[in-house]
Formats: C-alpha cells, sequence, structure tokens
C-alpha cells in the first residue's frame, strides 16, 4: 500500500496527456511504471503480458464492435435525413414543431449511431438548414440540433454502457436496459421544452401551415421511421425479455440492419466496405484505451489510493446522493476537456471504488455517469457539440448564439439529472423487472 | 523516405484488412448461432470461444496500426495547449518517444507470453473439443509491431513541422 505514489500517477498521467500521448499508452505507461515502483519489474510485467489479451478475449465486450458497426452503417445509409423528414410530415405543424421532429430524429439517429458528435454534425446539415429557412430562431434551431446528440448513449444500442458494465461488473443487459427511461425521458423533456417555449412566444417558431400529405407520402414516413423502431425495439425488446445477451442482440442488430439498408437499396457495397472498416479502427482504438484503464485499475488497487479518497469524499458525506453530486462535478468538469469514453475509462479506476465503498447501487451510478459525460459536451467553454455545430455550419450562425441556444437544454439536463438523483427508479425500474 | 512510407503503410493495411475481416466474421457468427438456437434450440460449437479468443482479438490488435496513421488514436489536444506553442515541437517529439518505448515494451510483453503459450500448447476446453488458443496471442505481436513501424514513420514529424495535424478527440458514445 502507498497512496503517495496512486496520487504522483495521476500527475505522471496528466503530464503524458500534455505530451499528447495516446490516452490508452498513457495509462500503460504509468500503471506498468507504478507497478515496477510498487512490486519490481516481474509482477509488473507479467500485468503487462496477461492483461491486454485478457481483457479484449470477452464475450461480453464483442457486444462493442457490433455497436459501433450498426451505427457506422446507419450513418452511410442517410438514415437521419429520412426520420428528419418523415417527423416533419407528422409533427412539423406544431409550435415549435421542426424542433420537436429534430428532437425525436436526433435522439433516434444518435442511438443507433452511438456519437453525439456525429449526430450534431447531421442535424446541423440536415435540420437546421430547413429551421432557419422557415424562420426559426437561429438560438433554437441551433440549440436543439446541439444538444439531441447527448441523449444517445442513453438508449440501446451504446457502446459506452456495455463499457461501463465490464468495468464495474455488472450485467450489461441490465445496464443497458437501464438508460432506456432516462433516454427517453430526455428527448420528451427538450421536445416539451420547445413547445412552451413556441407556446409562450410564437416568434421563436413561425408555424408552418398543416399540408393536407396523402397517403403515400405518409406511408413513405412510415417506412423510413419502421427500421428504427424495429432495430430499437428489437435490440432492447430481445435483450429485456432475456431472449437474447446484449452480445447476440447486438450481432444480431447488425444482420437486421444491413437487411433493412439493403432491402431500402441505401447503401452502396462502398458504404459497406467503409462502414467495415470505420468500425475496425475505432474498436482497436477504444479497447486500447480500456486496457490501459483495465491496468491503471489494478496498479491504483495495490497503491490503496482509492480507498484513501473514498475515505476523504466519505468524511465531506456518506449521503449517495451527495457522493454521485461529487462525482457528476468531476465528470462535468473533464466532459469539458476529454471525449466521453477518455474520461469515463480514465476516471473508473478510481470512481467504481468510491461508490462500491459507499454501498450505492453501480447501475444507478452508472447511467447518471453516462449523462453527466454527454452534458459536459454541451458546457461551455468548451462543449465539444457546440464546437462541432459551428463547424458545420460554418459562419451563419455565431458560436455565441449556439452556446445561448444549447443553455436551455443544459437547464432541462439539469432538471433530468435532479430527477435521477432524487428517484432512483427512473432508472432502476426496468432492470428490477430483469431478475 | 517515400519507400520507408510505403513499407509501414503495407502492414497496417494488411492487418486492418485481417480485422475487418474478423469484424465481419463477428457479426455472421453471432447471428448463425442465434438463428440456430432459435430455430434448431442448439448452440453452434465453440462460438464464444472462438469470437473472444480469435475475432475480438483480431479486432482489437490488428486495426491499431492504421489508428495511429489516420490520427484516429484519442488523445487530448486541449491539455496540450498549455504548454508553449513555440516549445510544442518539442513536447510532441517527447510524446511520440514515450508512446514508442510503451508500444516497445508491450510487444516485448506480448512476444514472451505468445512464445511461452506456444510451447504448452495453450488450448481452453470448448463445447466438447479443445479449441486452440496459442495462435491467437501472435496476433498482439502482430498488431502491435505494425503499430510500433507506424510510430516510428511518425517520429521525426514532430520536429519537422510546427503543427502537426491534430488527432483531435474522437468522440464515441
Amino acid at each position: 500500500m502507498n497512496p503517495e505514489l496512486g496520487f504522483y500517477s495521476l500527475g505522471a498521467l496528466m503530464v503524458l496527456l500534455v505530451l499528447r500521448v495516446p490516452i490508452g499508452l498513457a495509462l500503460t505507461a504509468v500503471a506498468f511504471v507504478g507497478l515496477y515502483l510498487l512490486r519490481g519489474f516481474n509482477p509488473a510485467f507479467g500485468v503487462l503480458k496477461a492483461t491486454p489479451f485478457e481483457f479484449v478475449a470477452h464475450w461480453t465486450l464483442s457486444a462493442v464492435p457490433m455497436f459501433v458497426l450498426i451505427g457506422a452503417i446507419a450513418a452511410h445509409s442517410g438514415m437521419v435525413g429520412r426520420i428528419f423528414r418523415a417527423l416533419k410530415l407528422w409533427v412539423g405543424w406544431l409550435p415549435g414543431g421542426l424542433a420537436i421532429a429534430t428532437s425525436f430524429a436526433g435522439a433516434g439517429f444518435a442511438a443507433m449511431s452511438g456519437s453525439s458528435l456525429a449526430t450534431t454534425a447531421a442535424m446541423g446539415r440536415i435540420a437546421v438548414p430547413e429551421m432557419l429557412k422557415e424562420g426559426y430562431q437561429p438560438a433554437l434551431a441551433t440549440g436543439v440540433a446541439t444538444a439531441v446528440g447527448t441523449i444517445g448513449a442513453l438508449i440501446p444500442p451504446s457502446i459506452i454502457m456495455v463499457i461501463y458494465a465490464t468495468f464495474a461488473e455488472v450485467s450489461a443487459s441490465k445496464m443497458l436496459i437501464a438508460g432506456v427511461i432516462p433516454g427517453i425521458l430526455t428527448a420528451i423533456a427538450y421536445a416539451s421544452l420547445v413547445a412552451i417555449r413556441c407556446l409562450i412566444n410564437p416568434d421563436l417558431a413561425p408555424v408552418i401551415a398543416r399540408r393536407q400529405a396523402e397517403r403515400r407520402e405518409h406511408l413513405r414516413g412510415f417506412l423510413d421511421v419502421l427500421p428504427v423502431l424495429i432495430l430499437a425495439l428489437g435490440i432492447t425488446g430481445s435483450i429485456y425479455a432475456g431472449i437474447a445477451t446484449s452480445t447476440e442482440a447486438a450481432g444480431f442488430g447488425v444482420l437486421l440492419t444491413l437487411i433493412i439498408v439493403m432491402a431500402q437499396r441505401v447503401l452502396s457495397w462502398r458504404g459497406l466496405r467503409d462502414s467495415i472498416y470505420e468500425t475496425t479502427v475505432t474498436t482497436a482504438s477504444i479497447f486500447l484505451i480500456a486496457i490501459g484503464a483495465a491496468m491503471m485499475t489494478q496498479f491504483l488497487a495495490f497503491t490503496g489510493m482509492p480507498r484513501v479518497l473514498s475515505g476523504a469524499i466519505m468524511g465531506i458525506t456518506e449521503d449517495p446522493v451527495g457522493i454521485m453530486l461529487i462525482c457528476c462535478l468531476l465528470y462535468l468538469i473533464l466532459g469539458c476537456f476529454l471525449d466521453p469514453m477518455g474520461v469515463m475509462l480514465l476516471t473508473l479506476p478510481i470512481i467504481l471504488p468510491i461508490i462500491d465503498n459507499a454501498g450505492i447501487n453501480p447501475i444507478w451510478a452508472g447511467v447518471i455517469l453516462v449523462k453527466m459525460l454527454e452534458v459536459g459536451l454541451l458546457t461551455p467553454p468548451v462543449g465539444l457539440n457546440c464546437f462541432v455545430m459551428k463547424s458545420t455550419l460554418g459562419g451563419s450562425v455565431s458560436l455565441g448564439t449556439i452556446i445561448k441556444g444549447t443553455s436551455w437544454f443544459l437547464t432541462v439536463e439539469a432538471v433530468v439529472v435532479a430527477l435521477m438523483l432524487a428517484f432512483p427508479q427512473i432508472i432502476l425500474f426496468l432492470p428490477s423487472l430483469m431478475d | 523516405m517515400k519507400h520507408l512510407l510505403a513499407a509501414a503503410i503495407l502492414p497496417s493495411r494488411l492487418s486492418t484488412t485481417l480485422g475487418a475481416i474478423s469484424i465481419s466474421a463477428m457479426a455472421l457468427h453471432i447471428s448463425a448461432e442465434v438463428l440456430s438456437r432459435l430455430i434448431w434450440g442448439q448452440s453452434l460449437f465453440g462460438t464464444i470461444e472462438i469470437i473472444s479468443y480469435y475475432y475480438m482479438v483480431a479486432a482489437s490488435f490488428l486495426p491499431l496500426a492504421s489508428a495511429q496513421l489516420q490520427g484516429q488514436m484519442i488523445s487530448t489536444d486541449v491539455f496540450a495547449k498549455i504548454v508553449p506553442a513555440r516549445l510544442r515541437p518539442a513536447t510532441d517529439f517527447l510524446g511520440r518517444l514515450v508512446s514508442l518505448a510503451t508500444c516497445g515494451m508491450l510487444i516485448w510483453a506480448a512476444w514472451a507470453q505468445a512464445l511461452s503459450k506456444t510451447r504448452v500448447n495453450e488450448a481452453i476446453s470448448g463445447l466438447g473439443a479443445p479449441v486452440l488458443v496459442w495462435p491467437s496471442r501472435w496476433m498482439l505481436v502482430i498488431g502491435l509491431g505494425a503499430l510500433l513501424l507506424a510510430q516510428l514513420i511518425q517520429l521525426p514529424r514532430g520536429i519537422a513541422s510546427d503543427e502537426d495535424a491534430p488527432p483531435g478527440t474522437g468522440e464515441r458514445g
């Protein structure tokens, strides 16, 4: 036991990040040197020999590349544009209807693609120009399109939930199902915010006359939305009902996605090939960090540092909500600087023992932490989603306008997080039915 | 230099293609397993073992060199900005050296492990028959080796150019 070494190692990790060493290699280097100092060369080398292989040779984790592949295929097939058109037809005439359509289309696409940034870019290209053309206030149009991407990590298929489940040693299936209600709740909260604001101040979004669409148009819209529903319900439903494990649902989800995009004739061979290649590179870069985090977890456990830290935090408060608020604050700050996967894997070696010591339900904590990671993508001064929106739109809307528009949705997020903290059942109800 | 670059790109392309094949095979294999269970009520032989010990290992390590060459390795640019611009080529170069050394250690460890597991003909018992595991251990050596080569090629760039194309903070939710 040497807690000081644990704290020094975090400093060393920061130095390596400043030197722009890839996060995975930085974690590996610090863990190896730390173990060497603590226990000598052979035990340290032993961890280096065993961990990389043993960590990835893992059945549950194979859901990760499958989810990434579903997302890549969805992105290459132009799915998001078709969903948005269909929703525009159905809810576009409501007060702030296009922004409401953006909320749900964005949530659906973010869940499929698993990437907040990809969703933000897609909504910036597709939904924002339409809203601006209809005279929507730029802050509202860009705000909703910037914020919706963050919902994706909560709704299955979610890569980050599977990774968390692996580290926290909880059921990946339960973790995936636990995010469903919070995800839907957030999408509804976003849509409600838009509708209420537009009812109070109709100038924000001129009402679009409801147009009598032909039955054929409705049918086409329905057929465009149907695949997303089938996939989301198929993956979520089969895991929930216990018919399939998360990995089986993910693998079968890939097949289902392929059948759908082939039937719709919206994916070329080139698109498919690119999707697979993107998936391999993404998978390798995520797992390299996860391997580093696994070694760091082992090293920090030897130092006893997480125990000291959790003792200090529990000295401040023993209330689970209080401890989670401290963790949320940490994630909010780190989420401003790092990508969600990086923050999660960098911090889990420290946070999980704290959650464990305090006797906090790891599924409840996990969903709240994932939520906070995504909220970090919106918070100024460096909310990555805001920058992606700015770069997608070019000079037409200022960064200040985007941040102003997004801040409304940050308020909603604060309310949703408060609800999740106050009423754990929002998260734990569905998983509890799976026992 | 051109030949050197080609020498690094070729192994990275080859190993990434193998990784891509593994990902495709993984999707097919899992789907086949689910269908087999639904239709015949029976699992396929060794699905969990083959996916865990072969496809997953291939998909995790073989594409690393491509991730490096395409700037897809997840690193942080925000922290690097605290370094004054004129010092950044030097700190970047130092960072590359650390990455290289870490990768070298990982290869050494993977090599030692692969060698010892090959000697004992490592296998695990799948459903009924044993599944050989040791060949998969060598994929770490190949994937990390290709990554090392890619890093070596990129090593001098930190000095040559003032502001290298930053890899960006890729985000995967």
